[in-house]
Formats: structure tokens, C-alpha cells, sequence
């Protein structure tokens, strides 16, 4: 979680274009269950480019990870469940799953600011900006993929993260 | 009454004599009398103005000079000052295009590893635990970034000490505390650890996110139930008098501070 969740710095033009999306969604212009999708498809999607020559590890994040649900919340504006099933099928929904773990952020700003690696998701759990509850669960979900992940390939793969970045938010009209 | 008669004559006289005379229109200041400008000055005065004036023109031209010098400096200092401002930029800019190169260096070297196709599904080590792999991951940053607060590093100051973890049914972490540095890594203790902890994947991991309640967790300790203290804490007798159960006490309390990621 700790290198997994690790992003590109944005280029101008797509921070510019993340803000005015991050402020849709503190608007409620934009619902809960979009943003949680947004997170969750743009995360998996970068894995794919990540590992794409090497699909048995693909295949070993995806035996790991996939099949369980994933609480996500930001305080006071939503929260929602994420079911991981493949890396192109992440239904997200309203419903509660007390067995899943859950994120909770205390603003949507927190995760803006990690997508935009102006802070390190590590860091926002120390300073308490992140709540994790059932750790254990969540890092079932994230500690094979954080286990696997080179930080070298973050940075091999940037104008590629970048593109998807764009089409993703380019998808949500933004 | 000759005497008084006297003092009266006496009196008349003096009256007369001290009557203001009506000045004769001969006597009074005619029009043309009046002169425009200063009096005429004698010798004195005019020299007294002519050395003021001198003095006062020094004055002025030191004042000038004073002035004069102030702003040479004042430019001076401008100039200088602009040029070191330029000389940090271009300190600034060679180092900014140092780190773009080294990134770009980096990007070109990533790149190059990814298009290899050096793993296949043969070569992913299955043996290897990704869960503790993740969680030794998660851990190694954490403790990294709770070590630049002084109160910890006042706290592992001197310490020589290995933590080891036990994780039940999958095998075993350890947190080497040396040098002032805390390093997070797979497997057993190179040597003898100092503390022996042991429980389930779960237990030890929402242990380390804080989320198991302190109070039970005292008594997970003392009755030894979901995390087990193997080593750590000895109840002898020598170490009840000497006081060492307080120490060992204080040192798995601060462990347990800096151990916790939250």
C-alpha cells in the first residue's frame, strides 16, 4: 500500500482538469459511487499498463485481489462499496458490507492529493487523514500488489498513467 | 505759604518741560523718507551674513555629497543584490535540469526493464509470502516517516533490539532497531531477538493499525490470547526487585508506539 499506492505527479493540464473534477464531486455534481469508480478502475487500469509484460503477475494480483469488497468513504459527503471483481468490472454501489474494510477519508481533497502523489498514502494514514478499519482485509486486497510493485515501473510507465488518467476523467466529462 | 507758592511755580515748570512737543510738519517723516528693502547694514552684520551664508552653503554641499554617496551605495547594493538573485537562478535552473536529467535517466532505464519480458509465470517466486512481503512493504515507510519525529528518535536512542513477529500459519517478520535506524524485513532474526511476538495474519496486522482496543490489548498481553508475547517480559523475582519489569515494561510501550501505524 505503501509503494501500490503511489502515483505520477500530474502534468499541469490534467491537474487543472483533476481539481475541476474533485470540486464537481465535493459539489455533489458528481456522485459517490462515480468518484469511488473513478479511484478503484483508474488503480487496477494503471496495473494493467504496469504489468502488462508480465501477465502472471497480473494474474497473481488478480487471484488475490479480486472477489472481495472494499468500503469507500469521504466524511461527510459519501460512502460506498467497491466490489472488486476483475480489472474491468468494479461495480460500485450503496450498499454496506460490515465484513469489508473500509477507507475513510476525511475530505475528497485527501485523495486528490494522493492521485496527484502530492502526498504518499503512507503519510496521509499517519497524519489521520485516512481511516483504515479491518486492515487486515484491506491489506489482503493490496499487500499482493504492493508485494509485486517496482516503484521503477511507476515512473517507466508515466505518459501512459497519464493518457488513462485523461481518458478516465475525460469519461466523467471533465 | 511762599514755599507753597514755590512747589506750584515748581510743578508748572516741570509740566511745561515734560509736555510732548507737536512735532513742526518740517519735523515728521514724509512719504518719500521710506526706502524699500532691508535697512542698510553696517560693516559687522554683513560680514555675520556673509560667514552664515558660507557656512550654510557648506552644510548644503555635504548634505549633497552625503546624499550622493547614500544612493552610490544604495545602487551598489541593488546590483549586488541582483546579482546574486541571478546567481541562484542559474544555480537553481542547473539543478532543476540535473534532476530532469536524472529522472529522464531513470524513465529511459525503467523503460528499458519493462519492454523485456523478464518474468514469466515460472519465474513469479510463489514460495514467497506476498502478504508479509505487502505488509513488511506497508510497515518499512511508515516507520521511516514516524522516525523523523524527535520524540521517537529520542526514544530508540542507543537501542540494540530485534523485534521478531511470528505470524501464524505464514511465517515470520522482523523490526531491527539499531544506529538510530528502524528497518522492517522478512523471515527470522539474524540473531537472538529481543522480543518475541506471535498471532494470526489478522490479529498482528490490525494490531499494527491501531484498531485493537489498548485495554484489551493489555490483557491479549497478560492472559496471552490473540497476540502472544513469547519473549519480552519476564516476571522474576530479581527483576521485580531490581525494578527491570519496569523498564521492560517502558521499552514495550514505547515498541508499541512507534510499532503502530496510526
Amino acid at each position: 500500500m505503501a509503494l501500490s499506492m503511489t502515483f505520477n505527479p500530474l502534468t499541469p493540464e490534467l491537474r487543472e482538469r483533476g481539481i475541476r473534477f474533485f470540486k464537481a464531486i465535493e459539489k455533489r455534481e458528481i456522485t459517490g459511487q462515480t468518484a469511488a469508480a473513478f479511484f478503484f478502475r483508474y488503480f487496477f487500469k494503471r496495473l494493467q499498463i504496469m504489468f502488462e509484460t508480465e501477465p502472471a503477475k497480473l494474474e497473481l494480483i488478480a487471484s488475490q485481489s479480486f472477489g472481495k469488497s472494499c468500503m469507500f468513504a469521504v466524511r461527510n459527503l459519501f460512502h460506498v462499496t467497491a466490489h472488486l471483481k476483475s480489472y474491468d468490472e468494479i461495480p460500485v454501489d450503496d450498499s454496506f458490507d460490515r465484513n469489508a474494510p473500509q477507507l475513510t477519508f476525511d475530505n475528497i481533497w485527501t485523495v486528490f492529493e494522493i492521485v496527484a502523489s502530492d502526498v504518499t498514502f503512507i503519510e496521509a494514514v499517519l497524519k489521520k487523514r485516512i481511516k483504515i478499519d479491518k486492515m487486515a482485509e484491506l491489506a489482503k486486497i493490496f499487500a499482493p500488489i504492493e508485494a509485486l510493485h517496482p516503484k521503477d515501473r511507476l515512473l517507466a510507465i508515466k505518459d501512459r498513467d497519464m493518457e488513462l488518467l485523461s481518458q478516465i476523467i475525460q469519461e466523467s466529462g471533465f | 505759604m511762599m514755599s507753597k507758592e514755590s512747589d506750584r511755580e515748581i510743578w508748572k515748570k516741570l509740566a511745561a518741560d515734560t509736555k510732548p512737543k507737536s512735532p513742526s510738519a518740517e519735523e515728521l517723516p514724509k512719504a518719500e523718507d521710506y526706502i524699500e528693502g532691508p535697512l542698510p547694514e553696517d560693516q559687522e552684520t554683513a560680514e555675520e551674513r556673509a560667514r552664515k551664508l558660507e557656512v550654510a552653503k557648506r552644510a548644503e554641499e555635504s548634505r549633497k555629497a552625503e546624499e550622493l554617496k547614500r544612493k552610490e551605495s544604495l545602487h551598489q547594493e541593488e546590483e549586488q543584490a541582483r546579482k546574486t538573485e541571478e546567481a541562484r537562478k542559474a544555480a537553481e535552473k542547473a539543478k532543476k535540469a540535473a534532476e530532469e536529467a536524472r529522472i529522464d535517466a531513470e524513465a529511459r532505464k525503467a523503460a528499458e526493464v519493462v519492454k523485456k519480458p523478464v518474468e514469466t509465470v515460472a519465474s513469479i517466486p510463489v514460495s514467497e509470502n506476498l502478504l508479509l512481503l505487502g505488509l513488511i512493504n506497508l510497515l518499512q515507510p511508515a516507520l521511516e516517516i514516524k522516525l523523523e519525529s524527535k520524540k521517537y528518535q529520542r526514544w530508540i536512542k542507543g537501542w540494540d533490539k530485534i523485534i521478531e513477529m511470528h505470524i501464524l500459519g505464514e511465517g515470520h517478520t522482523h523490526v531491527i532497531i539499531k544506529d538510530n535506524t528502524i528497518k522492517a524485513a522478512l523471515g527470522k532474526a539474524p540473531r537472538e531477538p529481543d522480543i518475541v511476538l506471535e498471532g494470526e495474519y489478522e490479529v498482528i496486522t490490525n494490531y499494527l493499525n491501531g484498531e485493537l482496543d489498548p485495554i484489551l490489548m493489555f490483557f491479549d498481553f497478560v492472559l496471552l490470547r490473540k497476540i502472544k508475547l513469547v519473549k519480552g517480559l519476564e516476571f522474576k523475582l530479581s527483576n521485580l526487585l531490581g525494578g527491570g519489569i519496569l523498564k521492560q515494561a517502558s521499552d514495550l510501550y514505547k515498541l508499541d508506539k512507534i510499532l503502530k501505524i496510526r
